[in-house]
């Protein structure tokens, strides 16, 4: 079905049997706050991050078995929206075989009703389950859509071994989440006071052996009702490789007239390709997707490619 | 650490460029109990035990003789399904590039299928006539023709280019084995669809290229097979706006239907008619439904053209509901505009949809099959853009496409 609405009346946030008000968010907030006591306050360059857009990630195929789908195609062209896994289901999504997330916890506190964003790197963490390594996609999400409630956030996954359980506590007001990132790296001494260590720089995927494995559970979760419309999304990182048509004489190829046809149905989205290599599949989409975000941050507005964000960042990268 | 690359990632080759293929690796001095590696990525390991499992479904093939591989390289396959280790930036040029392993895929060429098949296969019977028939409008044509260009068929570009490749491939075949073969374009007369008719046709081998889609349900799988192009999960249950069928089982326009589980127990539990296209795929399903005893017998009834089912939806205002696919609803529609809407309900499993082929005819299938991978990885923009097109308009119909479209698009 094209681009149905989908759009439900939002309901308010009950968590385990508890409706949460944005009252209860806020105090929230001052309770994890009061944590860190005396607790460093936020800096002018902390604001400055808040720009930064929360990412998700979609595969360009699944397979299991003798099966497979194309989740970038059902995405930005069948459904023209991020669905929730349990719109998924009610549209009959999910074939019956297919594998599906481990989110026993996130389950259970109803957040399959909603569209997961993450403060932080895109990770293509399907990559190494049971699907298939194949070129990941990055969407960057626009930030008006982060009103209460709308959207929530919690300060961890609430399967992360970090969170509190019941998780009540976790929910935040998404723009108090946004401080909180940043209050983190001021306060949480695994983050050396740099932020790109929270949010994901390469340097710490190869420095740290665990960051890898563990990064997820000290990121910041945002949560979107129902669904996220392709309109709303700020910016696409799509990957594109090189063949080789001779000596010396390459092309760049992979669903270009699809990101064509992609740009013509959605002006409003951003397409930045990026190079993504088989010998380096994480790496070389972590790496386009933080120096994407740095240049953001730096120039007020997308690069034209992923090359031109890592050219600015070379002497790092 | 120093590697050694031990599996590849199967994908199809290009036409006339290298293409790099995803690899799997071990550190130099491991045993091949692992673990394996994305690339030259160690942070998340592999086990052995996934490694196999993905071997077992095919997508994943081991290399014979793990290989030592260095940053900067990479696993490439050529156009001839050969694979090899060389420069990352320049492997065509590499003076050092290695062949890993000659191209034995599963997924061969249609040069590869004839040359395979010429003795068995082709010398004996199949291509002496080849009847190319491209007068069946197709099922995305009927709904071009009811929406916007009315007795404009719909062949796109790929479509065409398809029909050319396999006439280029048969004369090539022909002229090697010096076979004296006819090989005639058969225009049919246009006619209402009748898909028992095209069913026939196709097995008896009169239209060896139907340029038209057939839905591949298991009353055809007898008689047909598809080169499977999409999926179709959807089906339309229209109802006339001013009757009652769809408050009695509280169906909504444009909604998905599920009745609370299986969508057909409210309409047995109703005094609901239904009617379907004659021998259409949810004929097919609703004469199933009914062995089964999910729908009573005397519910069922069947129309056999687009302007009987608008008669029958009229003449049945309070209780019909037709069951059909999307393009049969979308031309009901518009027939009898905003008198009618629909909305959906699942089949019972996807219906695969393609290029259908006699059932007992496999070479020919592998056939095109081959020519339809060909086509589609061909890099031509102008087929891959109405590719694209094509996806866009099966979408519009319910259908999703599943042919990778790999390098083309």
């Amino acid at each position: 079905m094209a681009n149905p609405d989908y759009g439900p009346i939002v309901p308010s946030l009950v968590v385990l049997g508890t409706e949460l008000q944005s009252s209860n968010l806020e105090e929230n907030f001052s309770y994890w706050k009061a944590k860190w006591a005396p607790c460093k306050q936020l800096e002018r360059s902390d604001i400055e991050g808040f720009g930064l857009r929360t990412t998700t990630t979609f595969p360009y195929e699944k397979r299991w078995g003798a099966e497979s789908t194309y989740p970038f195609r059902e995405i930005l062209f069948n459904d023209e929206a991020l669905l929730s896994e349990r719109r998924r289901i009610l549209n009959n999504k999910i074939k019956p075989s297919e594998p599906r997330r481990e989110m026993t916890r996130a389950r259970e506190v109803g957040l399959d009703h909603y569209v997961f964003s993450y403060m932080g790197i895109h990770d293509p963490y399907y990559a190494d389950q049971s699907t298939f390594p194949n070129p990941p996609f990055g969407a960057f999400i626009g930030i008006d859509l982060e009103s209460y409630p709308n959207c929530n956030a919690t300060r961890r996954d609430v399967g992360s071994p970090e969170a509190e359980w019941p998780p009540h506590r976790e929910f935040l007001l998404p723009q108090s989440a946004r401080a909180m990132s940043h209050l983190q790296v001021r306060n949480d001494a695994r983050h050396v006071e740099d932020f790109w260590h929270y949010w994901g720089a390469p340097k710490y995927w190869r420095e740290e052996a665990r960051y890898a494995d563990s990064h997820w559970e000290w990121q910041i979760e945002f949560h979107y009702y129902d669904n996220i419309p392709i309109s709303q999304l700020d910016a696409v990182l799509w990957p594109v490789e090189f063949r080789a048509l001779g000596p010396r004489k390459r092309e760049t190829s992979l669903l270009e007239g699809e990101a064509s046809r992609f740009r013509d149905a959605h002006p409003e989205c951003k397409v930045i390709p990026y190079q993504w290599s088989p010998g380096n599949p994480t790496m070389s989409f972590i790496k386009a997707s933080y120096a994407v975000a740095r240049f953001f941050l730096m120039r007020e507005r997308y690069p034209h490619d992923a090359d031109e964000a890592l050219e600015v960042l070379v002497d790092e990268l | 650490m120093s590697f050694r690359v031990t599996h590849y990632v199967r994908r199809t080759a290009g036409k006339e460029a290298w293409i790099p293929l995803t690899f799997l690796t071990r550190a130099v001095g491991s045993s091949e109990s692992g673990p394996y590696f994305l690339g030259f990525e160690t942070f998340r390991p592999i086990s052995l035990e996934e490694v196999k499992s993905r071997q077992v479904n095919d997508t994943v093939k081991m290399l014979e003789w793990p290989h030592k591989i260095e940053p900067g390289q990479a696993l490439w396959l050529s156009p001839a399904y050969d694979v090899w280790l060389a420069s990352e930036a320049d492997p065509i040029g590499d003076p050092a590039k290695l062949l890993l392993e000659r191209g034995n895929f599963a997924f061969p060429t249609a040069h590869d299928i004839l040359k395979i098949a010429s003795d068995r296969w082709l010398k004996s019977h199949v291509i002496k006539e080849v009847f190319l028939s491209q007068e069946f409008k197709w099922l995305l044509g009927d709904y071009l023709n009811s929406k916007e260009a009315p007795h404009t068929l719909y062949h796109p570009q790929w479509q065409r280019r398809l029909r050319v490749l396999a006439l280029e491939r048969l004369r090539e075949l022909a002229s090697r084995l010096k076979l004296d073969i006819q090989i005639k374009e058969h225009h049919l007369q246009e006619q209402e669809h009748r898909y028992d008719h095209i069913e026939r046709l196709i097995a008896d081998r009169n239209i060896t290229l139907p340029l038209e889609v057939i839905f591949e349900t298991s009353a055809r799988q007898r008689a047909v097979k598809v080169v499977q192009l999409a999926n179709v999960e959807h089906l339309a249950l229209l109802y006339n706006v001013r009757g009652t069928a769809a408050r009695q089982i509280e169906l909504r326009g444009e909604e998905l239907y599920d009745g609370g589980g299986d969508w057909l127990r409210p309409i047995r539990e109703s005094d609901l008619l239904v009617c379907v296209p004659t021998y259409q795929a949810p004929d097919h399903f609703i004469t199933d439904a009914i062995a089964f005893d999910r729908l009573r017998p005397k519910q069922k009834t069947q129309e056999p053209t687009i302007d009987r089912l608008a008669a029958w939806i009229v003449d049945n205002q309070d209780n019909g509901l037709i069951v059909c696919d999307m393009g049969v609803a979308y031309q009901i529609q518009a027939r009898l505009r905003d008198k009618v809407e629909f909305g959906l309900a699942t089949y019972d499993q996807p219906i695969p949809v393609g290029i259908a082929y006699k059932e007992s005819d496999a070479e020919w299938g592998q056939l095109l099959e081959a020519l339809v991978r060909e086509v589609l990885s061909s890099g031509d923009e102008r087929v891959a853009a109405s590719v694209g097109e094509t996806v866009s308009r099966c979408r519009a119909l319910g259908l999703t496409w599943v042919q990778d479209l790999g390098n083309a698009a």
